[in-house]
């Protein structure tokens, strides 16, 4: 997946959400280009559903417009962008658990979201006729920090210290966790060859 | 698959970025649009809650910063439309004109124990700057009141019965028993007289203060009054020579009561007069 990554001459990430902050409705413009293919196959990758996707989709975005009053330029904007993302996706599983009357804290979503998305059987698989179905529903397999660091990595573009950054663990956990979710997804596929 | 590799016989990271790419679901147009103009809109127009927030959070400084004043003020105003209603409204309170009326020109009636009979209690005067000392109090007997009628060089009955004439016009006169017109009225003569003088202040609203300062102005009205008083004296008692002439003619007359009650008069308004050789030696004794 290739990222709009901003060129040399054109204004870095941060310049442009700070000139939005200011009022410039064209630096958003500009940053919603960049960034909303990955981050809506980031999100589509999370909730499997793409209605489900193009809400928090939206809600990310809004969020994005609603605290650019308050946002400070010392991170990186597209670290930002995905924790907002996250943070959403999270949203999204908590209201889905709520709708079936449990309550999850943080953790228990994040560990329960290939409970929601239940992962298909090998019949079921075999039965898929496309590739972006099959890729999901091996995703859905796939435990929520595994899910979580392979989007990141392949989808968002992230480095391994980002991810690690991200995610609050050591770089060695995350290469773990990636070598993990390669095996489970390569196990997924094969069954449905 | 649209990628090149298979998917089945291994997966490296190059796969992996072929497998996400090749699921690249594009955004919807309508959601693209509606993100936009959402965020175009935000930076045009403030949100009304928050102009709102803006112009309370105005108010909430300027209240914090001038809180202290206003509480001052509302402390003042309740203070004012209570306090001092009940204040001037009390029994006790000096503010009510009428009162303090009452107050300066409180006549009390000793008892009759007293062994000084005829004594007055008069307070002072500072005729000079025209107000008169509430503190002081001075009481004159009957005798330190004519050497001081001497020395102004105006007659006792005359002085006497201009203050009770100015008495009589305040219509005190009932009140506190002062029936001294006459100086030689044993009833006013007995009872002693207190005058409780107050502070200036609480009597210049009245024409009271008219007795309490005798100005200028004022004095002329107590020299008619005391005109007027003497008027109705005899006209012998004018001078210390008729008057004694007419204590001869009395005792004379055979009359030695009256004549002695006229030499006890001439004796507190003359004493040692010159003209008392001119009388019998036993009339003098």
């Amino acid at each position: 997946l290739k990222i709009d990554s901003p060129t040399k001459t054109a204004p870095d990430d941060n310049a442009l959400m700070m000139a939005y902050a200011t009022g410039q409705s064209d630096a958003f413009d500009t940053l919603y280009a960049r960034y909303k293919q990955p981050l809506y196959q980031f999100i589509l990758h999370g909730c499997n559903n793409q209605a489900s996707a193009s809400e928090v989709f939206q809600d990310t975005w809004m969020s994005v417009v609603h605290a650019r009053a308050s946002y400070q330029d010392s991170g990186t904007f597209k670290a930002w962008l995905y924790r907002i993302a996250r943070n959403k996706l999270v949203d999204f599983y908590r209201k889905q658990h709520k709708q079936s009357n449990e309550e999850l804290d943080e953790e228990a979503v994040y560990t329960s979201v290939t409970t929601i998305n239940t992962p298909l059987n090998p019949l079921e698989l075999a039965e898929l006729d496309s590739d972006r179905e099959r890729v999901h529903a091996a995703m859905d397999t796939l435990p929520w920090k595994q899910r979580e660091a392979v989007m990141l990595k392949y989808i968002a573009g992230f480095s391994l210290s980002e991810i690690a950054s991200e995610q609050g663990d050591p770089q060695e956990t995350v290469k773990s966790r990636l070598r993990y979710a390669y095996t489970r997804l390569r196990q997924q596929l094969r069954a449905t060859s | 698959m649209s990628h090149s590799k298979n998917p089945n016989s291994s997966l490296d990271d190059d796969d992996m970025h072929s497998l996400f790419s090749s699921n690249d679901t594009q955004v919807p147009a309508a959601l693209d649009a509606a993100i936009l103009t959402a965020a175009s809109e935000a930076v045009v127009s403030p949100h009304p809650s928050k102009v709102q927030s803006e112009s309370s959070a105005k108010e909430s400084s300027w209240w914090r910063t001038h809180w202290p004043q206003g509480l001052a003020a509302a402390a003042v105003f309740v203070l004012g439309v209570t306090i001092v209603p009940m204040m001037i409204s009390s029994p006790e309170s000096k503010l009510r004109s009428s009162d303090a009326l009452d107050e300066v020109f409180e006549i009390a009636v000793a008892p009759a124990a007293a062994p000084e009979a005829n004594t007055r209690a008069i307070s002072t005067q500072q005729s000079d700057t025209g107000s008169f000392q509430a503190s002081r109090e001075q009481t004159l007997s009957k005798a330190d009141l004519r050497a001081e009628s001497e020395r102004l060089g105006e007659p006792l009955v005359g002085a006497e019965s201009g203050l009770a004439g100015l008495e009589s016009e305040l219509g005190l006169e009932s009140e506190a028993g002062l029936e001294s017109e006459h100086p030689t009225d044993s009833k006013a003569a007995s009872k002693p007289l207190r005058k409780i003088a107050e502070p200036a202040s609480l009597s210049m609203n009245r024409d009271d203060q008219n007795i309490a300062q005798p100005t200028t102005q004022d004095g002329a009205r107590e020299h008619s009054v005391a005109d007027a008083a003497t008027d109705q004296e005899p006209a012998y008692r004018e001078t210390a020579k008729q008057w004694v002439q007419e204590i001869f003619r009395l005792n004379s007359a055979g009359k030695k009561d009256e004549a002695r009650a006229e030499l006890k008069q001439f004796l507190l308004k003359h004493p040692g007069s010159e003209d008392l050789r001119a009388l019998p030696q036993e009339l003098l004794e």
